[in-house]
């Protein structure tokens, strides 16, 4: 780096919270000191491969880098570092060997660490976080970023969090402290879920449309659990659905198209209420026509071109040809799989004939693959310019960090820390906000409402009587609050417990407990059941309210619960900090953005409490959580 | 222009490319460019595949990082032009000159466009050389040096003389070829453009991502833009807002004012100069001596700055082959310091 000559003493020194001059935070100080400090990259996908080759060029000596993914040919159009060759490969090696080709390697230059695997791992646990000096994330899903989150403060390591989408990005930087905020002290968006009434019955967007044919129309013909209940069984629909013996793929596929999209909606239509507040009806197909048209057409190979619509002749015979390409597959399916052209064309004909039932403007494949698969939208040069964003705040707060006292400790440490880095939050992607295309705003403060920073109490509201322990564990504690392996206490009673060291005995006995209600544990409204997450460090209180289950709003609440506690900070104080050169930092406009996420799921269908199922229709998963699965 | 790769001008420059409605992307490249198709769409993506981009001064670290995006992006072809002999070359890393090529005494661009070519097989990309100096007296000259038919042209800002960079953009207005100067230093970078006295673009109206109405509503959009030697020096300096304005703005602005003039002031006198233009004393009045040897010290370039503005400059670079979007007019700056990267309107 620039080797300045100026050797000004810097007043603000005295002053404690006064940012550090220039010249501390990037210029001369950056040296040979900063440069050899400990970085952990997690993720080297469309970040890490901007991020990793900024660092390089920046001159930082000694890298980490984790990833569990390996490279597939849609990454290539931004993650510069891989090669058509290098498909199938590990992200985390083929990133250290293209970056090594350009900085050197070991011997002369850069040491870079490449690990192959989800950061959620034991062996990534807070010891290891313990040995870098600030932690950089380039990571696609929330889950595993409010997983860093924990583990940093744990450590007590600076995070630089990043995330982009399309155009849009941001970046920000979290500490424990009071003047700092973690990732998690702003709410996160969450995935939409939809009641499955609407999804079944009256969908309006095309998403609905979509969700009913990913997440029950899909799973109930070729699900690994097609056998199962599912919410689309009503009384006739069980027949429907079910196959007959030696009938052909394309015959059932039919059947089944003759009662979705016609018999089933003459059949709602009967349902006057139903209609009576709500502008339009549903329209039935005609079924025999439809599927007459296409007779002629049978010779049909392929869907066409993916960004053309179908016709509705077209759509008919594509659902019931990649219907019976399907059928044939059978065991080999589990569950939608967007790689799939079958499937991906089934839900896509589904979903157009559904808007057709509902007047509702229908897509592409192209598109409907994008929505179903819940595909990110990626350029290069968002990752780039993000990147460049997330090595300036590194660089301020590891140059900060030589001017605090080392004997100091604990947040106040933290907040001197962020103050002194003068670091920023910033967004990026915003042209039409006035008129700046990377818009610096100063680091939120701590949220005294955070379950995760502060101490804070999470709340549950339920009804008691019928939620059942697991259902707080899975629903609320892992699907909510991200917890990895919950311990869960009522008092000094154990209730719940997890983990590889556990008996089998004891697994049967929490299993046992699990599927008892809070009531029938002994919670009355008001009553705290304690959470531990020994692999994230975690520990809160969750108080939890009793309320009926019919006084939930289904629309605002479908699953039937609400977790109160995370809420965002209210906004103290309009006016924000200034910054270093005086200008305001544009207060106002810190509400309006967004934070945006790579890949976080758009659109799951939820059970609904209130249909007494079993089973629940779709869980959530995140892209890192399928990932797993099929490890 | 001497052309170090000789099979790449002849056949497809002349050719006047119509639009060809049957022009549709091979399956090959809708895969790779799948995620971005999801970003500008299909007819974006067909503009792109045709456009063919010269950089000029492709050392600089900063136009790296964008030929890098654009190349990613899918431009048909891209000529990488080194501005300085080999041996002019400082001795600072790239991601796109391997250690082996840097051992072999390589020239950077060179390097750098066997690099990109591994990165995108669809495109092109090739170097050849390119004499600024020659181009400070002569518009001529420049003419005669752009040859070729281009989409546009990039070129580096950096120790480039202000009048060679104006003979370069009034050549290109006159092909209706869209101008790019960019740079970047330890503390900030910039990017002007020049997009024509009417460039044209659709702008999309911003929709929820909830409600798919993709697109439905757009309008068809014109924006004058000025040629770098008229902005910067129709540029009034009362008119900087502080607080709106990146701080080195108005020095860049005089800096070039001054270079137009062929005054050659020492870091000294360059005050004492830049107050002698019209209203020069209010660039004096908000700029520190410390911030003119900020803005001046330009020995290094800083990697974090090259890709923030090389990838912003890249996106400008896509809009002005789309017409797809409203671009940045006409000019941009980062400054490190205070985070904040502006747009402003110059001239
Ligand atoms: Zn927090």
């Amino acid at each position: 780096m620039a080797s300045t000559t100026t050797t000004t003493t810097n007043n603000n020194n005295e002053t404690p919270d006064a940012p550090l001059a220039p010249e501390q935070l990037l210029f001369s100080s950056t040296d040979s000191e900063t440069l050899s400090k400990n970085i952990l990259m997690v993720g080297a996908g469309g970040i890490g491969c901007e991020l990793i080759k900024t660092l390089a060029l920046t001159g930082f000596r000694n890298i980490s880098i984790i990833d569990l993914d390996t490279i597939d040919i849609s990454n290539l159009n931004r993650q510069f570092l891989f090669r058509k060759k290098h498909v199938g490969m590990s992200k985390s090696q083929v990133a250290k060997e293209s970056v090594e080709k350009f900085a050197g390697s070991k011997q002369t230059g850069i040491n870079i660490e490449a690990y192959t695997g989800n950061i959620k791992e034991e062996r990534f646990g807070l010891d290891f976080f313990k040995k870098f000096d600030i932690v950089l994330n380039g990571l696609d899903n929330l889950e595993a970023r409010r997983h860093v989150n924990r583990l940093c403060l744990s450590a007590n390591v600076p995070l630089v969090e990043s995330g982009t989408t399309g155009y849009k990005g941001q970046v920000t930087v979290h500490l424990r402290g009071k003047y700092c905020s973690c990732f998690e002290c702003a709410p996160k968006p969450v995935p939409k879920s939809f009641p499955i009434c609407t999804l079944r019955d009256t969908p309006s967007t095309f998403v609905h449309t979509i969700v009913f044919a990913t997440d029950l129309l899909f799973p109930r013909l070729f699900g690994a659990n097609k056998e199962d209940p599912s919410d689309l069984d009503e009384e006739e629909a069980r027949d429907a659905f079910t196959r007959k013996e030696n009938e052909a793929g394309t015959a059932f596929a039919k059947r089944v198209f003759a009662y979705v999209f016609e018999k089933k909606i003459k059949d709602l239509l009967e349902r006057e209420d139903m209609w009576a507040n709500r502008d339009k009806k549903p329209e039935a197909l005609d079924s025999e026509t439809l599927l007459k048209t296409k007779e002629e057409r049978t010779a049909t190979t392929g869907y066409g071109d993916a960004h053309k619509k179908w016709t509705m002749e077209e759509a008919s015979e594509i659902f019931v040809r990649s219907a019976g390409k399907l059928f044939e597959k059978g065991d080999r399916i589990s569950e939608f799989d967007k790689d799939d052209d079958d499937a991906v064309a089934f839900v896509t004909a589904t979903a157009q004939l559904r808007c057709a039932n509902y007047g509702i403007e229908y897509m592409s494949r192209f598109d409907a693959k994008g929505v179903a698969g819940n595909i990110v939208h990626a350029v290069a040069t968002t990752n780039a310019i993000i990147s460049g964003l997330i090595v300036i705040e590194a660089l301020k707060i590891l140059n900060a960090q030589k001017h605090l006292d080392e004997k100091e400790e604990g947040e106040g440490k933290n907040d001197r820390l962020i103050k002194l880095a003068n670091s920023r939050y910033t967004f990026v992607g915003n042209f039409n906000a006035g008129r700046q295309l990377l818009q610096p705003l100063a680091p939120d403060e701590q949220n005294p409402k955070c379950v995760v920073c502060a101490n804070a109490r999470a709340e549950l509201c339920c009804d008691i009587s019928k939620t059942t322990l697991a259902d707080v564990i899975s629903k609320v504690l892992k699907k909510k609050l991200n917890t990895n392996e919950p311990t869960v206490l009522k008092g000094d009673d154990m209730l719940h417990e997890e983990g590889e060291d556990l008996d089998d005995d004891e697994v049967e006995n929490y299993a046992i407990i699990g599927k008892r209600t809070l009531q029938d544990l002994g919670l009355e409204s008001g009553g705290i059941l304690c959470v531990d997450d020994n692999s994230q460090e975690l520990k809160f209180d969750l108080v939890v309210v009793h309320q009926n289950l019919e006084e939930f709003d289904e629309d605002a609440f479908p699953e039937g619960f609400e977790l109160r506690g995370e809420t965002p900070k209210v906004a103290e104080g309009a006016e924000k900090e200034k910054d270093e050169d005086g200008a305001a930092t544009d207060g106002e406009a810190s509400d309006e953005i967004e934070i945006v996420e790579e890949g976080v799921e758009i659109t799951k269908a939820v059970e609904s409490p209130r249909l007494g199922k079993t089973k629940a229709i779709a869980s959530s998963p995140s892209p890192a959580s399928k990932k797993r699965k099929t490890k | 222009m001497k052309n170090n790769n000789n099979n790449n001008n002849n056949n497809d420059d002349k050719e006047e490319d119509e639009e060809h409605p049957s022009m549709k992307l091979t399956d090959a490249q809708a895969e790779m460019y799948d995620r971005q198709l999801r970003v500008w769409g299909v007819s974006t993506q067909l503009k792109i595949a045709k456009a063919r981009v010269l950089i000029l001064g492709a050392e600089s670290p900063t136009l790296l990082e964008c030929a890098k995006n654009i190349v990613l992006a899918g431009v048909s072809k891209v000529i990488l032009c080194r501005g300085k002999a080999k041996e002019e070359e400082e001795e600072t890393l790239s991601f796109l000159v391997s250690v082996e090529d840097r051992a072999k005494k390589i020239s950077v661009a060179e390097a750098a466009a066997k690099s990109l070519q591994e990165m995108n097989p669809f495109g092109e990309v090739s170097a050849a050389d390119f004499k600024f100096e020659d181009l400070e007296e002569d518009k001529d000259a420049a003419s005669a040096i752009l040859g070729e038919n281009y989409d546009v042209v990039i070129c580096c800002g950096r120790r480039v003389h202000a009048n060679t960079v104006k003979h370069l953009n009034e050549v290109c207005r006159e092909r209706k070829i869209a101008f790019f100067l960019t740079e970047s230093s330890s503390n900030h970078g910039y990017f002007f453009s020049d997009l024509g006295d009417a460039f044209e673009f659709i702008e999309r109206k911003k929709h929820d991502s909830d409600n798919n109405e993709d697109g439905k509503e757009s309008a068809l959009l014109t924006k004058p833009f000025e040629s770098f030697g008229s902005a910067i020096q129709k540029t009034s300096f009362a008119n900087f807002k502080p607080k709106r304005s990146c701080k080195f703005t108005p020095i860049f602005c005089a800096l070039k004012q001054l270079e137009l003039m062929n005054l050659k002031p020492t870091l000294e006198e360059v005050r004492e100069h830049i107050s002698k233009l019209p209203d020069g004393d209010k660039v004096v009045d908000g700029v520190s001596l410390e911030d003119l040897a900020l803005f001046l010290d330009n020995r290094i370039e800083m990697p974090a700055i090259a890709a923030i503005v090389g990838g912003l400059l890249a996106n400008e670079v896509i809009k002005s082959i789309s017409h797809a979007e409203e671009p940045v007019c006409n000019f941009f700056c980062f400054d490190v310091l205070s985070g904040k990267g502006a747009v402003e309107k110059l001239g």
